[in-house]
């Protein structure tokens, strides 16, 4: 016993030596660097950052980046998520490029771009002569209207039609139906071109040969880990100062961020909101927090079940909630509560409702006591830790005020599977989105028929409003219909918006030419990194 | 022997339909099929097309009856969500998964054996219960800890070791080896010691003692030979095992192993990836067991003569799982 006593001691002692092993630092603390590149600490959320630095004779010639989830798809035709965009801006160009920061748009691929008439049904292009594509094959009125054709994605099959192909390089591209932000897609990346030929000679990889300043090296692509990328030397624009750099998964946020420190990545997004503190620490890390434009928030559904035909229980839910015991749940301490189911950086974004929906657990309590079903089922997609935490918050939230919440869990798929407009099976769900600047966008969330449209919301002033909406370039009609909408949204309780979140981008210290923006869609095409 | 590895192989037929068609139905009965994941924002028409190209719009057995046939002409399938042939993405990653499990297992090995027989020597001493307390340790301590600690000491205080991905070769493999390996550790050393301690007991090896053989021979020559059918057995069972892939640690050092193919086709409902997947490591799994009752030969030349006569499949049956013949 007293043997045994011993070796367990020493095990322990062992142990504890490892963990202080592993809490020392290596380094000293050095004092903040001061090399002039961005500081640490919150943005302006209205702007976004193109990461400035200094002239160097030399620049490193390859870089690493740590991605948080896989790339699936080398195509944009067939994908359209954040993920997916940080390849797809180094890799492909669009006809028209809009800039963030300033609201504006300006020609890409597209030397010039114009309404046909005040009908807003046609635009007409006219393409750079200069532009060959990564096969070295030139860019053609063709394969534009090759590349409209195939994309998958509703923000431009809702209102493409055809292009007309006048010449090489002038065409029409005609819509179904008015839609004055459609130049706005045309600069997404669900609209990025790529080349016929290719796609026709290999369906699989073809759409894979883009325009963009980096060409995919095929013999070093791991699907789902990594995608190795070069500069293409004959790129018609501005050249990259770096050679190569490979697009890493490294899905577990703590290893991300040893990654970065050990400088094995350069860059990394969605620090883990408990070791900010940490990568803020080291001389040779940069932060860069800011709020993004993606919303949590709580979907009913409209159509069956019961909250559908109960507007007091949407309303006690509403009440119930309190968003700031909900984002601190989840440790996004940089988030902000939102109000309007809308972008805070849209456009005709609206917030002063005369009815006061905010937290309020004594109007909740009066709402649920003349309620006859005090229990609602809420999905809850187990692939997001953030769900699941949130869940939880508001279900203790709800049964402080006697509705009791019953947590469903199902994994990414089932609840995708069971939320689709056609076949919505969930009484109300969790969901996010990450909302493009132009206001006509939330279209996707409000249409009936459409997938995300997670509140299956079938609403013919709200449908009538949105059609009206991008039929006229007037902006004090357009706003007067976009704040009809969010008041119509608000005041019934459709969705119940949550908070808009915060994300955290940290890099080497030296690091620029990356553009990061408040859309987490950052575009690291010109990143570069002095040779020390 | 040769006529062995043949019925061994035939084997592998049946447990490849059994294997597939459970996971067609398991995935079948799950809520979501890929089409959520790949055409969310197809119109209906596209989706209609879609699940008539993918069978999806018939019962799951049509589906896995195309599946069966197109495996019988050599073909594991296209993937719905990487659209690559499953075969060319299962053998990107497997050199990073057999790396991976060789060195684990090796590391396993290397602490084991000896952590085994210096137990069973030393047997009710402080050395035996402390090598039994560092088994155990081996087997609680989670990876994704494990791992991490190992990261943090290492790659990032001491700088010596990459803490992540396979681009620096033999360094990237020696802390995800060890992570694994530690977590191997336990099984093996107390198989080692249980083994042991039988075969040290027996009367041969007192003779030996008795005619002044000396004990360092004793143990290498006459008592680890005769222990080794259970290590092997369970070695053999750990590379199996390994080769399946480990997504916690693959994970915690972005290891671009097939573990975490697998478990990302499942998230996807990537049916034809999933199988693909399975069917691969079944197969890996079942030559591993092969080449370890091969190895059992080698071994014990007794064994060898059994196979010889025909007979040995039971017989080997029982010397593997009772460590004696």
């Amino acid at each position: 016993m007293k043997r045994m006593k011993r070796s367990l001691s020493f095990l322990l002692a062992m142990l504890m030596l490892l963990s202080l092993a592993a809490c020392g630092g290596k380094k000293d603390p050095a004092p903040p660097d001061d090399n002039g590149t961005s500081q640490p600490g919150p943005q302006d959320p209205l702007q976004s950052t193109v990461v400035q630095g200094t002239e160097a004779d030399s620049y490193r010639k390859h870089i690493d980046i740590a991605l948080t989830q896989q790339i699936t798809t080398l195509d944009p035709g067939l994908v359209s998520n954040v993920q997916h965009y940080y390849l797809f801006n180094m890799v492909y160009n669009t006809l028209l490029f809009y800039d963030n920061s300033t609201k504006e748009l300006s020609g890409e691929l597209a030397e010039t771009f114009a309404w046909a008439d005040d009908t807003y049904t046609k635009i007409h292009i006219t393409l750079r002569p200069d532009v060959v594509f990564h096969s070295g094959a030139p860019l053609t009125a063709e394969d534009v209207a090759f590349s409209l054709d195939r994309t998958t994605s509703t923000l431009v099959t809702n209102t493409y039609d055809h292009a007309d192909v006048i010449d090489e390089h002038t065409l029409d591209i005609v819509l179904s139906q008015p839609n004055v932000d459609f130049m706005y897609v045309l600069s997404h990346n669900s609209s990025a071109i790529v080349s016929k030929a290719s796609v026709e000679a290999d369906p699989d990889l073809g759409g894979a040969v883009g325009t963009g300043p980096w060409v995919i090296d095929m013999k070093n692509y791991v699907a789902g880990d990594s995608v190795a990328l070069v500069r293409n030397d004959a790129y018609w624009g501005e050249k990259p100062k770096t050679e190569s750099i490979t697009l890493r998964l490294i899905s577990n946020a703590s290893s991300r961020l040893i990654a970065l420190q050990n400088k094995e990545v350069s860059l990394m997004t969605s620090v883990n909101p408990t070791e900010v503190s940490s990568a803020k620490s080291s001389p040779d890390i940069t932060v860069h927090d800011y709020a993004t434009a993606q919303m949590y928030y709580f979907a009913f559904n409209n159509t069956s079940g019961p909250a559908a035909d109960d507007l007091k229980l949407r309303q006690a839910v509403a009440y119930a909630i309190d968003r700031e015991e909900l984002y601190l749940a989840t440790g996004d301490t940089g988030a902000s509560p939102a109000t309007s189911f809308w972008g805070w950086h849209m456009q005709y974004y609206f917030d002063d409702f005369d009815l006061d929906l905010g937290y309020d657990p004594e109007k909740a309590k009066e709402l649920v006591d003349q309620l006859d079903n005090k229990t609602l089922h809420l999905m809850v997609n187990t692939g997001s830790s953030d769900y699941r935490i949130m869940s939880q918050v508001i279900q203790e939230q709800c049964r402080r005020v006697g509705l009791e919440i019953v947590i469903d869990e199902v994994d990414s798929a089932g609840a995708t599977a069971n939320s689709k407009y056609a076949s919505a099976t969930h009484e109300a769900m969790l969901y996010s989105i990450n909302m493009n600047d132009w206001d006509s966008d939330m279209g996707r969330l409000l249409s009936v028929g459409s997938n995300t449209n997670k509140a299956v919301l079938n609403n013919e002033r709200i449908t009538e409003l949105l059609g009206l909406g991008v039929s006229t370039t007037d902006e004090a009609q357009r706003a007067a219909y976009y704040q009809e909408i969010q008041t119509l949204v608000h005041d019934n309780c459709f969705y119940i918006p949550l908070y808009y979140t915060s994300d955290t981008t940290a890099y080497e210290t030296g690091a620029s030419g990356m553009h990061l923006s408040y859309s987490r869609d950052h575009d690291y095409s010109y990143i570069c990194i002095p040779e020390a | 022997m040769g006529k062995y590895i043949v019925k061994r192989v035939i084997m592998l037929i049946p447990v490849i339909i059994g294997v597939s068609l459970l996971i067609f139905i398991m995935l079948d009965l799950a809520p979501g099929t890929v089409l959520d994941q790949i055409a969310n924002d197809y119109t209906p028409e596209q989706l209609a097309a879609l699940e008539h190209e993918l069978g999806y719009d018939r019962s799951v057995f049509y589906r896995y009856g195309m599946y069966m046939w197109d495996l019988l002409h050599g073909d594991l399938g296209t993937s719905y969500i990487y659209k690559a042939e499953v075969w060319d993405l299962y053998m990107q990653r497997l050199p990073a998964t057999l790396l991976l499990a060789g060195a684990s297992v090796l590391v396993s090995i290397v602490l084991s054996i000896p952590l085994g027989i210096l137990a069973a020597t030393k047997h009710g001493s402080l050395t035996d219960n402390a090598s039994m307390v560092a088994a155990l340790l081996g087997l609680s301590m989670p990876n994704f800890w494990l791992g991490l600690m190992l990261i943090i000491v290492f790659s990032l205080n001491l700088g010596w070791l990459p803490s992540s991905g396979f681009k620096d070769g033999f360094r990237s493999l020696i802390l995800p080896a060890i992570t694994i390996g530690t977590g191997l550790m336990a099984t093996l050393t107390r198989t080692t010691r249980s083994s042991m301690l039988d075969v040290i007991r027996s009367d041969y090896l007192r003779t030996a003692r008795a005619k002044g053989v000396p004990e360092k021979t004793v143990i290498r020559k006459h008592a680890l030979k005769n222990a080794m059918i259970p290590i092997i057995t369970v070695i053999g069972t750990q590379m199996g095992r390994t080769l399946g892939g480990s997504v916690v640690t693959e994970n915690v050092f972005s290891w671009p192993g097939v573990g975490r193919l697998t478990i990302d086709a499942v998230k996807q409902r990537d049916t034809i990836m999933v199988t693909g997947c399975i069917i691969m490591s079944v197969i890996m799994i079942s030559l591993i067991q092969l080449l370890v009752d091969i190895t059992y030969a080698f071994v014990d030349p007794r064994l060898k003569s059994q196979y010889a006569s025909g007979g040995g499949k039971r017989k080997l049956a029982r010397a593997a799982g009772g460590g004696q013949t």
